[in-house]
Formats: structure tokens, C-alpha cells, sequence
């Protein structure tokens, strides 16, 4: 590697590629429960840096410095280490081809195989993204690929290690914990996050075009790898392909078996009295079972003479509770919250710090966004709508966006969310009843943004 | 003189339109080039936004284009491989399929204007004359497949030499204007490529808008190799 780069610096073939942006927003919200802060300034500085010494080799990093805090946080913990400021080292590779049809690429990259937009049910390897704004999570996976490409077919074959522990942004330990506990688990602060297992994913792929449509099968073996499955078995299909002026797609992936986690009947009003009989109060009953289990996605995009942009998804998320389990699930998380906290667990590396999170909990859901640029002067209006279709409670984001220059974009956004039907609802308390989009910690909240790119 | 050469133009018999719309292509877009191009949109307020690209192309129906400039579009990618186009998006880290009909980057090309400008194998064409332009043959196109970009278009092309771009009128199958274009500025670029080097489109539906594509410089001796016209090397 050095040597090419030093060769091709002596020749002056290395080609240098730089861009990136400096963001800062600032988000004010309705908090609805503890530990959520009304106030989040953030500062995002990106840079990304592509290297090519020859044709054939590549190096390139997208690397964020975010600095952020949090205020007017409501309950007693003020300091929220999720609003730290951190490196966010998002993609991080050096991929080289040996030969017309043999590439190498080892390091950090986020690689989607999916045609979904707002959810990716095949994708096993990246941290979560926002589905109200897909584009904003960067960071990808620790892993190795190898791809075999041909002009209408490419097989791609990855293993990725999983980061068993992570301080502001940076790995320090993959695949397996590491051998001493951190100082934090030994003062008690957290849980001691060894498991002395190994946490690893290898997954392979065939890309076709076939019928002017995109075709990709795909399979992934895991273990511990993002979700609680050991020696899992999966397997995708992501469809793909234009009709005129409308994009159609579907993914889909099977799996035997669910990660569901389930909260004991009873359990979710004594969940105490449980663990002193020696019951836990969650467990997950179907890791082991034969069951077929789906997540699929279908969904369009249409673009108008007018340039709007209207997209429609439906994800169907075959991991989801019934109302039954998801109204255990809430009540237990009602009457403990830090219990709650502690099972929703945290990725080691949840990548770019998100406008929206979301952990899809029910099985039905809808998301439709609708863009119109130019509403007057270069200014796009962008509206999207995330729903819940077993209890009608959504999300809903409106944005506009405006260039005044070609290097400068401001944004003001309201993320609203619904309570949905009360009859459809579980409830939370004080004969309160709110679907899964109202039982987020933020009621409203408004986001100003300022954005420039070099 | 001028008189006869102008009635020696009016009785000239047409010629063939297949051929003709075959020299169009030739002068738009050889077998293989590589170009840098500069697309500039006049928005309705007088303002501008430019975009700076390298264009390949090779054989009929493979384009790729990788955008260098404003910085917000840097690292965006266009590839189209026969009926089939994606864009890759940076931020997405993956490429979306693009329509033909989409618009090219917000302005007022569609990416067909662009990527797919193959016309004898999207078009029936007829050949006629415009009494008020007698240097020129009028070229009356409709769409064979639905691939392409326009229902109909009727094309204005040189004499001498013939099938050199003049004028395009771009319409729906209901005959609505949708977009027109001017082409001038022809150039020599070198290898035995010469073509306007600029192409301004106008919206005709927004006719306060129009955008420019200026080729700067273009080589047809560059032949691009096939695996850069692969999916999997978007974003590479």
C-alpha cells in the first residue's frame, strides 16, 4: 500500500477528492418523560477525504467531530451520555482491484444492499437510520468484502466483526469483549458488557439485472451480531426497477424464529415480584423456534413535470408484538423506566447522532414523504409522514429547506408527533391511552438548521 | 445568388430521415468520449447554479457522469446501462434507480437529454421543411419505446453539414410543449469531433427558467473501460 502511494506521489498520478460540511442545528422539544432534554444544540463538523494513487486503489474516510449538549433536561439525570460530544468515524477503507473482476475492501463501510428507502429489513450489518431522513446516518460496518463484478451481474461476499466496546466515537475492542471490565462497570455505573462470546456476521450476496430490474439475493449467517440470534441463518430478496416515470421496489428477508423481546404475562405490573421467584420479567421465546418469519417492504416513487417527489413505503416488520405483547412491553416500561432503559440496551456504535430514532415495535407501518422544490425561490418544502397502522398514531415531519447560496443551507423543521386512536392505544397511565408514536420521551419538537458545504 | 441558392435549397429532395437523425446522433454524441461539461440553471429569479461534470460514454446505451461541482452535489454519480439508470447518492451510500423523465439535477434537462441521446433507436422519424428556415430539415420524431424521453420531438437540423442541431421542440402525446432547446456555439473539439458546444433548454413550462450545457472540452478517442459502467462500482 505505502509504496504505491509513494510511487504514484513520485509520478503525480495520486488524485485527491475533498468535501464535506460544517452543520449546526439547534433542536427545542415538548419533553414528555425523564432524561429527555428540552434543548440540544449541536455542531457537526465532516470531512471526507478520497485518495486514489492508481486506478485500482482507493483510500477514503467520511469522519465527523460533533460537539453537542444537552439542556432543560426533565427528571433528575442531567448529564445524557448519548448527547456527549464524540468522533463519529462513519467510513474508514482502502479497497483495491487486482483485477477486472476481483475487489478487496477491508475497514469500516456502510454497504446496503436493500432498495427500501425509509427501513432496510435485509440489512443486518449498519447502525439504525432515520427513516424521516434517510440520508442522515453515514456510518457503516466494521468488515471485509470481497466482490466479483461483471456488467450485469456481482457477487459480493462480507464478514463483519461487531465493535464490542467504543469511548467518544472510537473502537477499541471487535468481535469479543475485551479482557478487563471497564472502569465504569466496576464502579457499578453501568452493567459489565463482557459476554465473553463472539459477536461476528458473515453475509454474501448475488446482484442481477435481469429484465431491466434489479435483482438481489442475498444470505447471512450471524451470531450475536446486532440482535440476540446465534448461528442465524437469513435470507433476502430487494427488487428494483422503473415503469415509465414510477420506481417500484420490494425487499424482503426470512428468518426462523424471532429476537422479539417479551415481557412475562404478569410480569409487567410486579416485575420485582418476578425476579424474586426467579423469573425474569423479559425473555425472548422464539429465538430458538422454527417458525418462518418475515420483514418486507414495498414501496414507489413518482416524480411530477413540477420536479415534486412523492414516496410511498409500506414496511411490514414481522419481528413486531401483537397488542397484546406490546401493551405488556409499555406498561412495564410505564411502571419502570430505568428496568426499560436498561433492556432496550445501546449499540456499542449507533453511528451519526440522529434527528429521529426509531425502533419499530408493532408490525404495520406506512411512510410517505412528498417534496416540492422551488415553492418559491430555492426553497423545498418536504413533508413525511410515519404511521402505525394497528393504532393510527404517527409521526409527522414538515421542512423547508432554502439555498440562499449554492454552498449554504438553512432548514426549519417540526416534528409532530400523534397519539392515535385511544381505543387503538395502550394505556400509560391515569386512563391515558397513546399508540406507539405517542409514547416517545419528546412531544414537538423544532429544529433549526444551518448547513455549509465545501 | 442568394435568390438561386435559396430556391436550390427549396427544391432539394428531402433526404433520408433515418439517416439524418443517424448524422444528429453522430454530432451529439459519438461512440465514445469523455467530456467535461458545465450545466448552469437560470432560476426564475435571476440567480444561477452551476454544476461541473466528467460525462463517458460508451457504445449506444452506457453513459456514467460524476458531479464535481457546487460542493453539496460533489460525489453524486450517474450511470445508465441500456434502459436502466441509478444515481448514487453519497449521503444514501448506495445508488436508487432514476427515471428517464426525471429532472437532470433540478434544472430543466431531464436525464434523458443527457444520458440517453441515441434518437434512431428511440424514434420513428419524418423528414419535412420549414419554409421559414430553409437552411435546415425539420425532423418530426415519435417515440418507439417507453423508455424515451418525449412522446414526440421535432428537430431542426442543419443542411450543411448535415443533421447538425439547430433547434428541439420537446412535446407530450397530448402535443404540449414541454421543454425547447437552441444549439449553438459549434466547435471542433478535436479527433474529428465537431458539435454545438452549447445547449440552452428552456422549461416551457416555467419559461421565466432554462438551463445551459456547455461541453469545455471532449475527447472521442477515450474509451472507458466496461466495468466502470457497473453498478457496483458506483461511489468508487
Amino acid at each position: 500500500m505505502w509504496s504505491a502511494l509513494l510511487l504514484s506521489l513520485a509520478v503525480g498520478e495520486l488524485q485527491v477528492t475533498t468535501t464535506g460540511f460544517l452543520d449546526t442545528r439547534v433542536q427545542l422539544a415538548v419533553t414528555r418523560a425523564d432524561g429527555t432534554p428540552g434543548l440540544v444544540p449541536l455542531a457537526e463538523g465532516n470531512l471526507q477525504v478520497k485518495v486514489r494513487p492508481t486506478e485500482a486503489f482507493t483510500v477514503f474516510t467520511d469522519t465527523s467531530l460533533v460537539w453537542q449538549s444537552a439542556f432543560l433536561v426533565q427528571g433528575g439525570e442531567k448529564d445524557l451520555p448519548q448527547y456527549r460530544p464524540q468522533a463519529v468515524l462513519s467510513e474508514l477503507y482502502a479497497e483495491g482491484q487486482p483485477h477486472e473482476h476481483i475487489r478487496l475492501l477491508a475497514g469500516k463501510k456502510r454497504i446496503v444492499w436493500g432498495t427500501g428507502f425509509a427501513f432496510n429489513p435485509t440489512d443486518l450489518l449498519n447502525p439504525p437510520k432515520d427513516p424521516t431522513d434517510p440520508t442522515f446516518q453515514r456510518a457503516g460496518a466494521w468488515l471485509a468484502q470481497v466482490e466479483v463484478p461483471f456488467e450485469k451481474v456481482t457477487v459480493s461476499v462480507v464478514f463483519a466483526g461487531k465493535v464490542t466496546r467504543q469511548f467518544a466515537g472510537l473502537p477499541t475492542a471487535f468481535v469479543v469483549s475485551p479482557h478487563n471490565p471497564s472502569a465504569e462497570s466496576i464502579k457499578g455505573w453501568v452493567p459489565d458488557d463482557r459476554d465473553g462470546e463472539a459477536h461476528w456476521a458473515a453475509t454474501a450476496r448475488v446482484y442481477a439485472l435481469l429484465w431491466n430490474t434489479d435483482v438481489t439475493l442475498s444470505y447471512a449467517f450471524t451470531n450475536l451480531y446486532n440482535d440476540a440470534f446465534r448461528n442465524k441463518s437469513r435470507a433476502g430478496l430487494s427488487l428494483s426497477r422503473t415503469f415509465g416515470g414510477l420506481e417500484l421496489h420490494a425487499e424482503g428477508l426470512l428468518q426462523g424464529g424471532s429476537s422479539r423481546l417479551e415481557v412475562v404475562d404478569g410480569c409487567d405490573e410486579l416485575p420485582l415480584r418476578c425476579v424474586a421467584r426467579g423469573q425474569p420479567p423479559v425473555e425472548r421465546p422464539h429465538l430458538d423456534a422454527s417458525f418462518v418469519n418475515l420483514k418486507g417492504l414495498v414501496g414507489g416513487r413518482y416524480q411530477f413535470n413540477d420536479d415534486s417527489l412523492l414516496s410511498v413505503e409500506y414496511f411490514f416488520n414481522g419481528d413486531g408484538h401483537d397488542v397484546d405483547g406490546f401493551r405488556r412491553l409499555v406498561q412495564l416500561g410505564v411502571r419502570n423506566p430505568q428496568l426499560a432503559e436498561a433492556l432496550r440496551g445501546a449499540s456499542a456504535d449507533p453511528g451519526t447522532p440522529q434527528k429521529f430514532s426509531f425502533d419499530p415495535l408493532r408490525r404495520h407501518y406506512l411512510v410517505a414523504s412528498f417534496q416540492k422544490p422551488r415553492i418559491f425561490d430555492d426553497w423545498t418544502l418536504l413533508l413525511t409522514l410515519l404511521a402505525g397502522l394497528e393504532d393510527l398514531s404517527f409521526q409527522a415531519m414538515a421542512q423547508v429547506t432554502w439555498m440562499p447560496k449554492e454552498w449554504l443551507s438553512l432548514a426549519f423543521a417540526a416534528y409532530l408527533p400523534f397519539d392515535g386512536v385511544p381505543d387503538w392505544g395502550v394505556d400509560v397511565g391515569d386512563g391515558e391511552r397513546r399508540g406507539e408514536f405517542g409514547l416517545a420521551g419528546f412531544g414537538s419538537r423544532f429544529l433549526l438548521q444551518a448547513k455549509v458545504f465545501f | 445568388m442568394l435568390l438561386t441558392t435559396l430556391t436550390l435549397l427549396t427544391l432539394a429532395a428531402p433526404p433520408d430521415g433515418k439517416e439524418l437523425l443517424a448524422k444528429y446522433d453522430a454530432f451529439m454524441s459519438p461512440p465514445n468520449f469523455k467530456a467535461t461539461a458545465l450545466m448552469t440553471a437560470h432560476r426564475d429569479d435571476g440567480t444561477t447554479r452551476s454544476y461541473k461534470m466528467t460525462i463517458v460514454k460508451a457504445g449506444a446505451d452506457r453513459n456514467r457522469i460524476w458531479f464535481h461541482e457546487p460542493a453539496a452535489v460533489r460525489g453524486q454519480e450517474i450511470l445508465r446501462n441500456g434502459d436502466n439508470s441509478w444515481v448514487y447518492m453519497p449521503n444514501l451510500k448506495r445508488a436508487m434507480r432514476l427515471a428517464s423523465r426525471d429532472s437532470f439535477q433540478g434544472g430543466d434537462f431531464n436525464n434523458a437529454d443527457v444520458l440517453r441521446t441515441n434518437y434512431v433507436h428511440d424514434y420513428e422519424v419524418t423528414v419535412g421543411e420549414d419554409p421559414a428556415k430553409l437552411d435546415t430539415w425539420v425532423l418530426e420524431l415519435k417515440a418507439k419505446t417507453a423508455e424515451a424521453a418525449y412522446e414526440r420531438i421535432k428537430l431542426w437540423v442543419g443542411r450543411s453539414p448535415a443533421g447538425m442541431p439547430v433547434r428541439g421542440e420537446y412535446y407530450t402525446a397530448s402535443g404540449k410543449m414541454l421543454r425547447s432547446a437552441a444549439f449553438s456555439d459549434v466547435k471542433d473539439f478535436g479527433n474529428g469531433w465537431t458539435r454545438p458546444a452549447k445547449v440552452s433548454m428552456r422549461n416551457e413550462l416555467a419559461t421565466q427558467r432554462h438551463s445551459d450545457m456547455v461541453f469545455e472540452s471532449a475527447d472521442p478517442t477515450v474509451v472507458t473501460p466496461d466495468n466502470r459502467f457497473t453498478m457496483s462500482d458506483l461511489g468508487r
